[in-house]
């Protein structure tokens, strides 16, 4: 995927004082949208989403200083994005009692009772065949099918290699057609 | 996995994506999309609208901005003030855990009875100090009872003026 800044320039700016706002009212700008549905995927619930973008800024605002330009700034937010999520999703899981059932299960329940949800039978459907797949299969395929990310970007953000990352998505499509064949 | 196969596994999916009319909530992301280009490189700009049957409430996401901005302004100053005062509470830690250590070495080696702290080394007590997180208020609770380190505040000093703060927080 593309970057849509000059990230170079955006973080010389961010380093400098009086034009740290602005760089980071252009970074928002860029990543705020991208970046909600990325977590969005991950949590589905809206409100737990929002929590997490939100969470997701804050970090980045304070450590954008910090940044090694070694990786790109789009990789390196979404890795922070990614983390955000999977943490926040791990809290959640390990919060909710076992006599509800697994915790994709509630996820796919709240995708019908929820009130930010209103796709129709086809897109509930592939949401919940979605929602079996193991937590990396579901990343990797939400990132390839939904955000277009190359899978060298992938590697970036989940620190998995490549020829990994085509097994993963392989395998969460195999599972997914078949769930869509068969449920 | 042929590339065949993998095409036809891909078409099948995106024509069922296409099928679904991804929602988007109220116009958000045309004023989204006329705002981030007006501050934007519009050429490498690309915009997702399918999302997958997900919507947000309208104008969800110039509330959000709103809230990471004003967080952010805030956040900062906060963040130092919060790293000060580990700092202080962190090295101050240290320095009691290492008169502590240091009184338990006297102690042993004064003591001409054996006690149930002959056998245990200084270094075990300091590990098992460190890995059951003993609180702050029981260590000023032993110091106050051994008022016979006098080197206390020698150390405390020196940690303050010498001691790398990374690498305090680093064994902490």
């Amino acid at each position: 995927m593309a970057g849509i800044l000059n990230e170079q320039e955006v973080i010389l700016l961010f380093r400098n004082e009086s034009t740290k706002h602005n760089a980071f009212v252009q970074i928002l700008d860029a990543f705020q949208k991208r970046v909600y549905w990325h977590v969005r995927r991950i949590v589905i619930s809206h409100d737990d989403a929002d929590d997490v973008t939100q969470n997701t800024f804050i970090k980045i605002w304070e450590n954008l200083e910090n940044f090694r330009e070694d990786s790109k700034l789009y990789t390196w937010i979404f890795r922070i994005a990614t983390n955000e999520a999977l943490g926040y999703l791990n809290k959640k899981k390990s919060a909710t009692t076992s006599s509800f059932g697994d915790y994709e299960h509630i996820l796919s329940e709240s995708l019908v009772a929820g009130s930010y949800f209103n796709g129709n039978a086809i897109e509930l459907k592939l949401q919940q065949a979605i929602l079996i797949l193991p937590t990396k299969q579901r990343l990797v395929f939400n990132m390839k099918y939904y955000e277009n990310m190359k899978y060298e970007d992938m590697e970036q953000v989940l620190g998995t290699s490549v020829g990994a990352l085509k097994a993963s998505y392989h395998h969460a499509v195999k599972k997914i057609e078949e769930f869509l064949k068969h449920d | 996995m042929p590339a065949l196969e993998e095409n036809r596994q891909e078409n099948l999916l995106r024509k069922m994506n296409e099928q679904g009319g991804f929602t988007t909530p109220d116009n958000y992301f045309d004023a989204m999309k006329s705002s981030i280009i007006a501050k934007t490189s519009g050429d490498k700009l690309t915009i997702y609208d399918h999302q997958g049957g997900f919507v947000v409430p309208e104008l969800f996401f110039e509330t959000q901005k709103n809230k990471i901005l004003s967080k952010s302004t805030t956040s900062r100053a906060h963040k130092i003030s919060l790293s000060y005062n580990q700092i202080i509470l962190r090295v101050s830690s240290i320095a009691a855990m290492i008169t502590i250590v240091g009184f338990l070495f006297l102690f042993e080696n004064s003591s001409k009875s054996p006690d149930f702290t002959a056998n245990i080394s200084n270094e075990e007590i300091f590990n098992h100090l460190v890995k059951n997180d003993v609180s702050e208020d029981l260590i000023c609770e032993l110091l106050n009872r051994n008022k016979t380190n006098k080197n206390e505040n020698d150390i405390e000093k020196y940690l303050y003026d010498n001691a790398d703060e990374d690498l305090l927080m680093d064994n902490l």
